[in-house]
């Protein structure tokens, strides 16, 4: 009978996501039902809500989200854009490339994949369609660059994973870092393949050294203070001065004056505009968190977790397949749902398994990340495919030949590296963190 | 025939749009002075300030659950609206715009009257305080109460204005406060 309702509930959840219900509301009504159907306390499951929200970690979201909404608002995504475009401007495709660059970059400087796509992507539509790139093909990068927003830290989506597993927020950063250099190493090769017989793409005349140097050393001027954020950020974790809370925070308060005096993008008087709609996008995400956190208590205290590990092992004992499996899995549910309730959904869920294999926490997060960043661009749900479609003013048809190529090209071996190669995501967090990452 | 005011420019709607703006405003700009000044007493100044992460806690839940609410009254919830994708015809659109606000107006209903009858009340008689500072807790989770009645209130807005559109009351016009 359990697994009766646990069906009806996961269709439930399943249906009233695909007919358009907002995401939290889908969470409710599933939780309505268990209520109906079980006799959880909904007092108690308030309580969870209010509880799971009111942690100090989970803080560093909300900041990160501010400081990377005043710094899409204070023109900083330009000065990064200018800043990539002397490197690889100049090649045959290559404001495609920049887009993807300038996207890991703005990814390391703010925490959400969305921002990063609709800073950077705003700045290339009007440049790649001057400069007269197949603008299927420019929205189908922009696309896929976004998820950079979500590997390269600070990201969201590790502070939830971290949260979630009670694991170390830094070294969860860190073990992203090398799936979002592979990804974007990837996507830029993919870029200039799908642009390689491209007649009409103009390319810029190439600079002389001297001149290339001028320009070189202006426009790094222009965005060391962009640059420095990150540093910030991972430096003042790293070196223990701040948590990363705390260094959330610290951006937020660098960011403001840079905004305003040296990008000049927004002014004194567009800050509480400003903050009122970054604390709306704050608030609509931390109330899903929210919803799903209350699903996630009755699920754990009916034991879905331990259920789906006996289910899967069940079917075979093999590590590879059982990885596949997982990975399958976690494509099918970012397919269905948002990257916050599918992080939030699979990470408790799929831990026992994970523990069951013996492999690491933060491999684990890695995979989670690569896995859910992907969910935003297959559809049926797949907000950055349309997202893309509509600042560069194109159909969604014509972007999806483009996000398939792109998605088999960069998307699936950075998945099979990350899931079947542990040091692809541990090295690094073992390198820097030493004795203290015992993985 | 008389002319019917939309509750867009009546007062309450804006004096409660007003309100919300003002305090996700003082919430955020509360918080990110909180947890700076925490990261300069402690390594500029050597001290701590006790009951630092009871304020942190109190903004922080009322600027996520305002921000939901504003959300809700922005209409800017995140959902997969997949409906535009597989449906062509505008008048069915229509029809399952307003199911699909119908659902979510019972569902917010049932959250909004469980955050009434089982939450606020069962808090009321709790009376717990915060141990730093001593605040009562009320001060923090009646932001649930109020946020998910209001989310309730917009959701039943929303399926209003989805049945019958504002072009359509009157001829009367939108002033301020509106959204769609």
């Amino acid at each position: 009978m359990d697994i009766l309702y646990m069906v009806s509930v996961l269709l439930l959840l399943i249906v009233l996501l695909i007919s358009g219900v907002p995401v939290p509301f889908s969470f409710g009504g599933a939780i309505i039902f268990l209520v109906v159907v079980y006799g959880f306390p909904p007092a108690g499951l308030l309580q969870t809500a209010y509880a799971k929200l009111g942690s100090v970690t989970l803080l560093a979201i909300p900041m990160f989200i501010l400081a990377g909404g005043v710094m899409e608002k204070g023109n900083i995504g330009k000065a990064l854009v200018d800043w990539v475009n002397i490197f690889v401007g100049r090649v045959k495709g290559g404001l495609a490339v920049v887009t993807v660059v300038a996207s890991a970059v703005f990814g390391s400087i703010c925490g959400s994949g969305a921002a990063t796509l609709s800073c950077i992507g705003s700045i290339m539509a009007p440049r790649m369609r001057e400069k007269k790139y197949p603008l299927g093909v420019a929205a189908a990068v922009a696309c896929c660059a976004g998820t950079l927003g979500l590997l390269i830290p600070p990201s969201a989506m590790q502070i939830l994973v971290a949260w979630t597993l009670n694991l170390s927020v830094l070294a969860c950063f860190l073990s992203t870092v090398v799936p979002g250099i592979i990804l974007t190493v990837l996507l830029s090769i993919g870029a200039v393949i799908l642009l390689r017989h491209d007649k009409g793409v103009i390319t810029e005349a190439k600079l002389a050294p001297s001149a290339w140097s001028r320009v070189l050393i202006k426009k790094t001027g222009t965005a060391i203070p962009a640059l420095l954020m990150p540093v910030i950020i991972l430096g003042g974790i790293y070196s223990g001065i701040m948590t990363a809370t705390e260094s959330a925070g610290v951006a937020v308060i660098y960011a403001i004056p840079v905004a305003i005096y040296l990008y000049r993008g927004m002014r004194w008087r567009d800050l509480g505009k400003s903050l009122v709609e970054t604390c709306t996008t704050t608030g609509v995400i931390m109330v899903m968190i929210g919803f799903v956190m209350m699903l996630s208590r009755i699920l754990t205290q009916m034991n879905v977790p331990q259920s789906l590990v006996n289910a899967m092992l069940s079917i075979s004992e093999n590590k590879i397949i059982l990885l596949l499996m997982l990975n399958i899995f976690l494509v099918l549910l970012g397919m269905i749902m948002d990257d916050t309730s599918a992080t939030l959904l699979a990470a408790p869920m799929l831990y026992p398994l994970i523990c069951e294999l013996g492999i690491p926490p933060y491999q684990f997060a890695a995979i989670l990340g690569v896995n859910i960043g992907m969910g935003n661009i297959t559809p049926p749900s797949a907000p950055f495919l349309y997202l893309s479609s509509r600042i560069y003013g194109v159909d969604v048809g014509q972007v999806m030949k483009p996000v398939l190529f792109l998605l088999f090209f960069a998307y699936i071996p950075t998945l099979l590296l990350v899931t079947y190669v542990p040091d692809v995501s541990l090295w690094l967090p073992r390198v820097l963190l030493g004795d203290a990452f015992p993985f | 025939m008389k002319r019917v005011m939309p509750i867009e420019n009546s007062m309450i709607w804006r004096g409660t749009t007003r309100v919300m703006r003002t305090v996700l405003i003082i919430s955020g700009a509360c918080l990110i002075l909180l947890v700076g000044m925490s990261v300069f007493l402690r390594y500029v100044l050597h001290s701590t300030f006790v009951g630092t992460d009871d304020l942190i806690i109190l903004f922080s839940i009322w600027l996520y659950w305002m921000g939901g609410a504003y959300g809700s009254y922005e209409n800017s919830h995140i959902s997969a609206d997949l409906t535009n994708v597989f449906i062509k015809s505008d008048k069915l659109k229509k029809y399952v715009n307003i199911v699909v606000k119908l659902i979510t107006a019972i569902i917010a209903g049932v959250f909004a009257y469980w955050s009434i009858f089982k939450y606020a009340l069962w808090n009321f008689q709790a009376g717990t305080v915060t141990t730093g500072l001593r605040i009562p807790y009320l001060t923090s989770n009646i932001a649930l109460t109020i946020c998910l009645c209001l989310m309730f209130v917009y959701a039943v807005y929303h399926l209003v204005r989805s049945i019958f559109p504002i072009e359509k009351m009157n001829g009367a016009t939108l002033e301020e406060g509106g959204i769609e």
